[in-house]
């Protein structure tokens, strides 16, 4: 009885994906959201809500728009192959997500995130509250991330807040109400866990929020139970099909240069290289 | 010395002139106390203690055997003849406990000696660092820390203590024998270490790093000088039973090195005894 009221409750619930895009001079987020919209409703089933601070032209791909203000976290370089890439990085009020979501399941994802599968899909049928990625892959098998599973000069677990499940719950609205009260105080916290503040992190900032709801007990913390499938910022990519993508990338054997190839079919990939992402997407900056 | 109980938790406390050891000691078995209501702790030292969180205050049995010492580490050697359990677990007094450790006995109940082998960091996880184990590494002895022993009354423990006490006694000529070792003072981890290495490494360790403390030594912890203690840099707290450090909660036994915690700790886990009573 107690399982089919469950069961219930659940398909009633409503779900669907969230992306926030805020364009800088340097990246047209908001053509990355457009171009992954269709993308997510046919491999996840989901509606997509584009969060954003200007209406754009053609919004026919998503469930809603939702208008909020653009905040800069700071400034970032976007193309790691050009020293003059520099631009404003609005990556802020990430933590309004709970608040503005219209769905009780939500995923909300990096408009860097290629959904070329249905994996993500089975984070809704688990009985967690919020779920991220704890583990990056490097899907060229370089270990270009041995760093990036901590933080800060204290080596702090780093959570990754690209691709983001949760649902409506105490637990959840916890951890972004947490998130907000960090990107409040970004500087006391960039004292407390010793990393650089002049840039705003999400990933810095869930991670804090999730150790603290989750009980100051990191281990204790739930994650996604498989790595975020990632190209680095080297690596160059071209679509071959609508799930087919070429991965080229250099790599050192025998300290020589080798030019790599990688065909990746189906699989979910987090984008670093944002000028090759954007010319597939139609980019138009 | 007569068994006078099955189990219990031994404290060996010397005060230095700059240390008092008997006060870490006393935070120690307060948080035993706090933990494990019912357990039994002994502390062996030569100062005279009084306090009832001890169940029993003993003298080093044969005397202090280094009176002019900094720190007293050639007595340890001594705990095997001074404790009254049949099976004992031996804490460093600069320690304290997160949570019961009663578990531990199902662990160590079937050796007869068990030494702790490596350590974690801040975050509860297994560290790696090497910083404090140069000579350790240079030659080839195993990773032991003496912070926290098991052993039952038993021909191994009585050779191990026997080993332990020996290379104190020969310190001056033993360390001629190893690399890099020729000015350096006798320290009880690597003399736990070379007896481990002489009676054999797997008859008084477990093959995990299990038991495990976290050591708050500067470099473990990622902090990049050991000039300024870890208690400069992390924030603490102490929430009920537990110690919270820069957020993480501690869920082993913390070695807190850093001795100046000792009376704040030690104040924390009288009051929450009061509070109990």
């Amino acid at each position: 009885m107690a399982r089919g009221t469950s069961r219930t409750i659940k398909a009633t619930m409503s779900q669907g994906a969230v992306l926030f895009a805020f364009n800088n001079d340097r990246v047209d987020y908001v053509s990355q959201a457009q171009w992954s919209a269709p993308r997510i409703n046919r491999h996840l089933g989901l509606p997509v809500t584009l969060i954003t601070d200007k209406m754009p032209d053609d919004i026919g791909m998503f469930d809603r728009v939702i208008i909020r203000e653009s905040r800069s976290g700071g400034t970032r370089k976007y193309d790691h192959m050009n020293a003059d890439s520099s631009a404003n990085w609005y990556n802020r009020g990430r933590c309004s997500a709970y608040d503005v979501t219209p769905y009780d399941q939500t995923l909300l994802l990096d408009t860097d995130y290629i959904v070329s599968s249905n994996n993500l899909r089975s984070l809704f049928d688990t009985d967690q509250d919020l779920l991220c990625h704890r583990y990056v892959l490097d899907v060229t098998d370089r270990r270009n991330f041995a760093r990036d599973t901590r933080f800060g000069a204290v080596e702090f677990p780093m959570w990754w807040a690209t691709v983001v499940y949760f649902r409506r719950s105490r637990a959840a609205e916890s951890v972004f109400a947490m998130m907000q009260m960090i990107e409040t105080h970004w500087y006391h916290y960039s004292r407390l866990y010793k990393f650089d503040q002049d840039l705003y992190r999400n990933d810095y900032a869930i991670s804090i929020a999730l150790n603290t709801v989750y009980g100051h007990v990191p281990d204790s913390v739930p994650s996604i139970p498989w790595p975020l499938f990632t190209a680095f910022y080297d690596v160059y990519l071209n679509q071959l099909d609508q799930d087919r993508f070429q991965l080229n990338y250099v790599r050192m054997i025998e300290n020589q240069q080798r030019h790599q190839r990688m065909i990746l079919e189906d699989c979910d990939l987090h984008v670093m290289n944002k000028p090759d992402l954007g010319k597939i997407c139609g980019s138009r900056i | 010395m007569a068994v006078e109980f099955e189990r219990g938790y031994l404290i060996i406390a010397q005060n230095t002139r700059e240390i008092d050891y008997v006060s870490c000691a006393r935070a120690l078995a307060r948080s035993l106390r706090w933990w494990m209501p019912d357990c039994r702790i002994c502390l062996i030292t030569d100062a005279d203690e009084q306090d009832p969180v001890f169940d029993r205050v003993r003298p080093l049995p044969y005397g202090d055997q280094d009176p002019d010492g900094q720190w007293k580490l050639s007595n340890d050697w001594q705990v095997f003849h001074a404790s009254p359990f049949r099976e004992t677990i031996k804490l460093e007094a600069d320690m304290i406990i997160n949570g019961p450790i009663d578990h531990w006995w199902a662990w160590f109940e079937h050796r007869d000696v068990v030494v702790s082998r490596g350590m974690r960091d801040y975050l509860n996880e297994v560290s790696d660092c090497r910083a404090y184990r140069r000579h350790w590494d240079d030659n080839d002895l195993p990773d032991l820390y003496n912070a926290v022993t098991y052993w039952r009354l038993s021909a191994t423990a009585a050779e191990f203590f026997q080993w332990v006490k020996q290379l104190f006694e020969n310190w001056s000529t033993v360390r001629r024998t190893l690399k890099y070792c020729d000015s350096l003072p006798a320290n009880t981890d690597m003399i736990y270490a070379m007896a481990a290495k002489c009676m054999g490494v797997e008859r008084v360790t477990l093959p995990d790093p299990w038991p495990s403390m976290i050591h708050m030594k500067p470099a473990v912890n990622y902090l990049k000088t050991d000039a300024r203690p870890w208690t400069d840099e992390f924030v603490y707290e102490l929430v009920e039973g537990r110690l919270r450090i820069n957020t993480v909660e501690q869920t082993w036994p913390v070695h807190y090195h850093d001795k100046r915690l000792s009376r704040e700790l030690e104040e924390h886990y009288g009051q929450l005894l009061a509070s109990r009573h």
